[in-house]
């Protein structure tokens, strides 16, 4: 960045023009630091409520300790501004909790609605980040300010015009979808009713629900039947929740965990990432809660509903069980046991040279080359055939060992099988060939939901359970 | 990238305030816009996106008027802080000339500022750019809570985390008073358009 000798008066030029355009606004006017503004001229300090300064703490919103009730609120938002997730916003509604607790009841009362926006928000950006305004945070600020400021003051009825009425309409309109049912937020979250006071409604409010803590998270939960059925309805109810909660499982497995996993390890995904992330814990908040309202009739292997295909009638769909979600499953046995694996990602299956055989706990492609100037590209099919050869040459998959120990030594006729799916790859030494298997021909699925296994979920043919290994969890 | 039209004689030159969420890049983008002539800025813009989570960035432009026939235009832009925006930020800085990063002086903020500093190092790697080759200058903001309760670093603090490295100019700032918000936009700015003319080997003769 040095200038060069006949730019020199150019760029002097050019520092003198920014001198004359900055110089004048820099200076004591607004070199010193402004004086923290002061809690009595509150109609003036709520008509600029921009830049948010930090309001002193009256006497009654000090802690034990001395410290400023509010600061755990102010930090939580700090982190929350950096980063919106579970573990903060948690943080920041325990906060917000804490300083209610410090309020005076009457003016705790009066505020309800406010604490109640507040929480609520809190609680939108929890559940769906994605539909939340980045202003969010700096909405919440102000209504800790506001709080602030009515905790300073001697007559809240002062305030409630300049301060209360705009921060609650911020707070309203910083809130996307405000609930569906209203009265799962209390009375006090409800929007004002037309030509009912604000006073007046915090009155009423006052009288029905005294000083109301802040709803929690199972209160917006759909909540389950009060009244439990019995008999046959009782039964079916049972059967269908079960299933209800089969199909959460494998949404979760099959779909959800996925998605999320792609999603993390893409870069520019974080975004979708996190709204998957948050998917999936609400669909197994819900699976836990119907799990839990369930109780001892929860059967953990109950079978997913079946669904009839188009055109079907409900008692053909029944016998062609068309939960499995693959039309065709490769069968064989492995290690004395019958197992299934994905047509769609076997790259490799054949009975190879005996050096492969040699190859131990892990397999370098390239030993699947056939003869010294071969491709491993032309052995291979699926996945891997697009890969360059360079990169095959370089790629070693991992050895699956069925009995467990340490040294596992194939047979010196057993085919191999390699599945692959994106960049995760496993070997398999089979006892004998693949043999195609049509799910349609009636066979009971059921999923697993643990992403870790290699195990996506067991078909039961003939009475046999045959479990289904993918690269999905990789 | 800088925007040199020579046909109409004009030099845009890309400013972005980097740093951390709630540090105060957007005061100080909105201290430099109430306090300039109008003649002087344009409109400040707030970007959202519709339907989707809003995302935004700030874009003040700032005409440092007419030096040797050319139209010097500086454009001031902010990135949101939050961790999730990582996208946001990224294309923002596309085509920077000049950084101001802007550092929260909190305590509990302190691991933020360094991984804010390696996320915009990292970023610009992935445009082909090196920090260390880019005016850069170093706001420390909120000096004006050194003297509350509150726990802040001191300079020598925000020195050894964020400047042993690059050992820019700093400026000690309070966005929400104004105080150093000039001064560090009058350093950037005589650095981002050297930095722009002499990359562009812009030759002007009297």
């Amino acid at each position: 960045m040095t200038d060069k000798a006949p730019d020199r008066d150019f760029h002097d030029e050019i520092d003198d023009a920014i001198d004359n355009l900055f110089s004048p606004r820099m200076g004591s006017d607004l070199g010193k630091p402004a004086e923290t503004p002061s809690l009595q001229p509150v109609a003036q300090a709520a008509a600029d409520p921009a830049p948010v300064t930090t309001a002193p703490v009256p006497g009654s919103l000090l802690s034990v300790d001395g410290t400023d009730a509010f600061a755990p609120f102010d930090e939580a938002l700090l982190s929350l501004d950096w980063e919106i997730s579970p573990g903060n916003i948690e943080k920041a509604r325990s906060a917000l909790k804490e300083i209610q607790g410090f309020f005076e009841v009457d003016k705790a009362v009066a505020l309800t609605e406010i604490f109640a926006l507040m929480d609520r928000l809190l609680e939108v950006m929890a559940i769906a980040p994605q539909s939340v305004s980045t202003s969010a945070p700096k909405t919440l600020q102000e209504g800790l300010q506001t709080l602030r400021v009515a905790a300073g003051a001697d007559d809240l009825s002062l305030v409630e015009k300049t301060l209360i009425d705009p921060t609650l309409s911020e707070l309203r309109s910083a809130i996307p979808n405000i609930p569906k049912d209203y009265s799962k937020l209390g009375q006090t979250a409800q929007p004002k009713t037309q030509g009912v006071s604000g006073i007046e409604q915090k009155t009423e409010a006052a009288a029905v629900t005294p000083v109301q803590s802040v709803p929690t998270e199972e209160d917006v939960l759909p909540e389950l039947p009060v009244v439990a059925p019995s008999g046959t309805s009782a039964a079916v109810l049972i059967e269908t929740v079960n299933g209800h909660i089969a199909v959460l499982g494998k949404c979760i497995a099959k779909r959800i965990v996925p998605i999320e996993n792609l999603f993390a390890k893409t870069p520019g995904y974080e975004k979708l990432h996190a709204i998957h992330t948050e998917l999936r814990e609400r669909m197994e908040r819900q699976k836990q809660n119907l799990i839990k309202a369930l109780g001892v009739d929860y059967q953990a292997d109950a079978p997913l509903p079946l669904e009839p295909a188009a055109g079907q009638s409900e008692k053909s769909a029944v016998s062609t069980a068309a939960a499995c979600p693959w039309q065709n499953v490769a069968l064989a046995s492995w290690g004395g046991k019958k197992v299934g694996f994905l047509p769609e990602q076997i790259v490799y299956q054949k009975k190879p040279a005996e050096r492969v055989r040699k190859c131990g706990s892990f397999l370098p492609m390239k030993k699947l080359k056939r003869g010294l100037f071969g491709k491993i590209s032309f052995v291979v099919q699926g996945e891997l055939s697009f890969r360059d050869e360079a990169t095959l040459n370089m790629l070693t998959i991992p050895v699956a060992n069925p009995s467990g120990a340490k040294e596992y030594t194939p047979r010196a006729d057993s085919p191999l099988l390699i599945l692959f799916k994106e960049n995760s790859g496993m070997a398999f030494w089979l006892d004998e060939p693949t043999e195609q298997f049509d799910t349609s021909t009636g066979c009971r699925w059921e999923p697993v939901a643990d992403p870790t296994t290699l195990v996506a979920g067991n078909l039961t043919v003939n009475g046999e359970i045959v479990p289904v290994i993918t690269m999905r969890g990789m | 990238m800088a925007l040199i039209d020579l046909s109409k004689k004009e030099i845009h030159c890309k400013i972005v305030y980097y740093g951390p969420g709630r540090c105060g890049k957007t005061t100080n983008l909105l201290t430099v816009h109430s306090t300039m002539a109008d003649n002087a800025r344009g409109k400040m813009l707030t970007i959202e996106t519709k339907g989707d989570r809003t995302l935004f960035f700030d874009l003040l432009p700032l005409n440092l008027g007419t030096i040797r026939g050319f139209n010097i235009r500086i454009q001031l832009y902010t990135v949101p802080g939050q961790v999730m925006y990582a996208a946001t930020r990224k294309l923002v800085l596309k085509g920077v000339d000049g950084l101001v990063f802007v550092a929260d002086p909190l305590q509990v903020r302190r691991e933020r500022n360094i991984e804010s500093l390696e996320d915009l190092r990292v970023n610009l790697l992935d445009y082909g750019l090196k920090l260390e080759e880019l005016p850069l200058v170093i706001q420390y903001n909120k000096r004006d809570l050194v003297d509350t309760p509150i726990p802040t670093l001191t300079v020598a603090e925000l020195d050894a985390d964020l400047n042993s490295v690059f050992n820019v100019k700093t400026f000690e700032a309070s966005a929400v008073t104004g105080m150093g918000v000039f001064e560090t936009l009058r350093e950037i700015s005589k650095q981002t358009v050297r930095y722009v003319t002499n990359k562009h080997l812009l030759h002007v003769t009297k």
